[in-house]
């Protein structure tokens, strides 16, 4: 299987809003974009899901245009919302229906997601009072961050082989997104293909394998991850020690970047650098609790990517 | 767009259908609404018996004069010797009434007493109602002479009803037939002005029906179109059905809950004006709310025709209300969206009840085939005999027409809309937008 995006355009009168987007995905795996808020990734999204009409390009999937006929597509959107007057079970199965899901098939898929997200309360209440049968909750009854989760489970329902997360991490709290981070990661096992959408780059760099940077409508950075994050090199020095080592690290000619209690982050030119500065503190007796050399961050690349384009 | 990519992008209405007609069934208010609807067709037949002219057994009727204390008649002796049996006692007040068993000759001495002797005459071979009064009554003569009318009638009654014959059917018969000589001017004037009031009637009658169904429809529709926009749930949906789908399946969803809801409120108010008469025991008579009916016809082809024409201006205006809510994009924008369609709707009502009125056979042609206009006059026309067959089928070809039009536009507007937010979008500006989509 294959999703192939092609010279994607659109354009609002003269308002370009999304430029010449190209990228593919040959694998199963997660393909992040990112960009800053009216980079032009949740149009990008609607636009490959035809939700929006295209001013030019293609996308096709395994060589034919991606549509809901050859491809089995989960999506969750970024505006999200649900019925508020319908019970949650009776939306979830007519979501399911229009994926072409039989009745009993997404019955089981609610139980399963129910229990995995963690909702099985609002789907499945025990009735208060006796002889009476028990109503599945209205979404106006529940948090935002439920309503999330029953989202989520709508985008899973039909077993999706391409999903499509536009921000699915938003306004979550520390549990509930580790709840959909395992989620994820089970799609991924699983062998689906993931196009996600995230502000939240430490989330997209524990998933994603490729992925495309979008400023003002433009790709301004595209690849592998780990290749992007190689061609930097290995300039973030992590240090610790028992002793000031600013006047080594000044020496040295590296840029001392934040500094708390003798741990120091240090932007260095390269490996050369580093392991001269290390070779200067040991011999000079200090003793080196902490080196840790990496690369740069996702969210280093992205703000100094983000950060040129905006000032060209 | 051939005819694949037409069905994909209808893939899923049917599923929008059920949803949408079983949110709208259970749904609290409109099931209140729905039992409100029903109590009032199942009662009105009876309040309409309440007020009907029309006189059933036993009962008293207006007409009749009476017999009161005041008058001066203390007796009422009836001598039936006839086979048919009534109640003279209902039309007097005060006034003690007997059946009279002694000879005619021993009544000269009753005081203030009338009596009524009913016989039948077999020299003559007619039945005779002699009314005599005492000779030393003081009571008002004349008032005993009257009354002498109503024991014909009720007499009449009673044989009528020995054969069978209501007293609805009994007034009928007996009414009284007038014989007018006039000129001719003023002869075919009166004819004129009652054909108007027909019309007029018909007209009155049907434009109401439509008038309540897209009333009654129009909110519903704007709202279930704007719902998933309102509620953000669109984009997630377009993943899995396409806005043509979307908007078909909530359109036809409500007009079969609107189209279900008329029935069994038709349905009832017709089983209970089947059982009204015989427990309020008088017949349902409309003519006493005011609604001459007597010159409608109406037959099975008649029933066709309004049901054609029922449903082609529900989906006229249904349509144009699915574009006021495709233009919205949040729940305030729906009262300002529905009175837009109901300003069309008013306007197209208006015109046809004031141009109906004027008998112009032209008039009459073009209000059939003006577009918004003929869905309220092409099937009154027909009815009445003012337009043919042939007025009438190009009509309803040009209306469903306008129909196909409507929904283009629509399914057009909706899907360009459909992600939109912010205020509302104003007429001039759908156009552009359809337009801009086109090039």
């Amino acid at each position: 299987m294959s999703l192939i995006v092609n010279h994607l355009h659109k354009k609002y009168g003269d308002k370009t809003v999304l430029e010449d987007l190209s990228f593919s995905m040959y694998d199963p795996g997660v393909y992040a974009l990112l960009g800053t808020n009216g980079a032009g990734k949740t149009t990008a999204i609607r636009m490959m899901l035809g939700i929006l009409a295209k001013d030019g390009g293609e996308v096709l999937w395994n060589e034919n245009p991606l549509s809901t006929e050859n491809c089995n597509i989960g999506y969750l959107a970024e505006e999200r919302g649900l019925y508020p007057k319908y019970s949650l079970m009776e939306q979830l199965i007519y979501f399911a229906s229009l994926r072409g899901v039989s009745k009993s098939d997404a019955k089981k898929k609610i139980r399963y997601y129910a229990e995995r997200l963690d909702v099985t309360e609002y789907l499945y209440p025990v009735s208060e009072k006796k002889g009476r049968k028990p109503i599945s909750k209205k979404a106006d009854q529940l948090s935002k961050g439920n309503q999330q989760k029953i989202q989520f489970m709508a985008a899973l329902l039909s077993d999706p082989e391409l999903i499509v997360l536009d921000e699915p991490l938003s306004g979550l709290d520390p549990i509930n997104t580790d709840i959909f981070k395992s989620i994820i990661k089970e799609q991924i096992s699983a062998g689906k293909y993931l196009i996600m959408s995230s502000h939240q780059m430490a989330t997209v760099e524990e998933f994603c394998t490729d992925i495309t940077i979008l400023s003002k409508s433009k790709t301004i950075l595209q690849g592998n991850l780990n290749e992007i994050k190689k061609s930097y090199g290995r300039i973030n020095l992590h240090l610790k020690t028992e002793t000031d080592i600013k006047k080594f690290i000044s020496e040295s000619g590296a840029v001392l970047v934040n500094e708390k209690e003798n741990e120091y982050d240090i932007k260095v030119s390269g490996e050369e650098q580093a392991n001269s500065l290390l070779g200067n503190l040991i011999s000079n007796n200090v003793t080196v609790v902490t080196f840790d050399l990496r690369e740069p961050s996702l969210h280093e690349i992205f703000v100094e990517k983000v950060g040129n384009s905006v000032n060209e | 767009m051939n005819k694949s990519n037409e069905i994909k992008a209808i893939t899923g209405w049917k599923k929008v259908y059920a949803f949408t007609l079983r949110g709208l069934i259970f749904n609290k208010a409109n099931i209140i609404s729905a039992v409100i609807l029903f109590l009032i067709s199942v009662f009105s037949p009876f309040l309409i018996s309440l007020f009907s002219v029309g006189v059933a057994d036993g009962e008293v009727s207006e007409n009749y004069a009476t017999i009161e204390k005041e008058d001066g008649i203390e007796k009422v002796f009836i001598k039936n010797e006839t086979e048919f049996v009534f109640d003279a006692s209902l039309y007097t007040s005060g006034v003690e009434v007997f059946d009279y068993e002694k000879s005619p000759e021993e009544f000269k001495t009753e005081e203030n007493g009338v009596l009524y002797h009913l016989y039948f005459d077999e020299q003559e071979h007619v039945y005779k109602i002699n009314t005599v009064i005492s000779d030393v009554c003081t009571g008002n003569k004349s008032v005993a002479e009257n009354f002498a009318v109503t024991v014909l009638s009720l007499f009449d009654e009673a044989r009528y009803k020995m054969y069978g014959i209501t007293a609805e059917k009994t007034e009928f018969i007996l009414s009284p037939v007038s014989v007018n000589v006039t000129g001719s001017a003023e002869y075919f004037e009166t004819q004129e002005n009652n054909g108007t009031m027909s019309v007029f009637a018909v007209q009155y009658i049907f434009a109401v029906v439509v008038l309540i169904l897209i009333i009654y429809s129009s909110t519903y529709i704007i709202r279930a179109v704007l719902e998933e926009k309102a509620s953000k749930l669109v984009e997630m949906l377009m993943v899995s059905v396409k806005p043509l789908a979307l908007i078909m399946g909530k359109i036809l969803a409500v007009m079969t809950y609107i189209f279900g809801l008329l029935s069994i409120v038709a349905i009832s108010t017709f089983l209970s004006a089947k059982i009204s008469p015989k427990i309020m025991g008088s017949p349902v008579s409309f003519e006493a709310i005011g609604f001459d009916l007597s010159g409608i016809r109406f037959d099975l082809p008649t029933f066709i025709l309004i049901i054609v024409s029922l449903i082609i201006s529900y989906l006229t205006y249904s349509i144009m209300a699915g574009i006021a809510g495709a233009s919205c994009s949040n729940m305030e924008d729906i009262e300002s969206a529905n009175s837009t369609v109901m300003f069309t709707v008013l306007a197209g009502y208006m015109i046809s009840v004031i141009t109906c009125s004027i008998p112009s056979k032209i008039l009459a042609v073009f209000t059939s085939l003006c577009p918004i206009v003929s869905t309220f006059s092409a099937p009154v026309h027909y009815v009445l005999g003012n337009i043919g067959f042939g007025v009438l089928v190009i009509s309803y070809a040009l209306q469903i027409i306008i129909v196909v039009l409507l929904a283009i536009f629509c399914s057009r507007i909706y899907s360009e809309l459909i992600i939109r937010n912010g205020s509302k979008v104003r007429l001039r500006e759908l156009f552009k937008i359809y337009f801009r989509k086109q090039i």
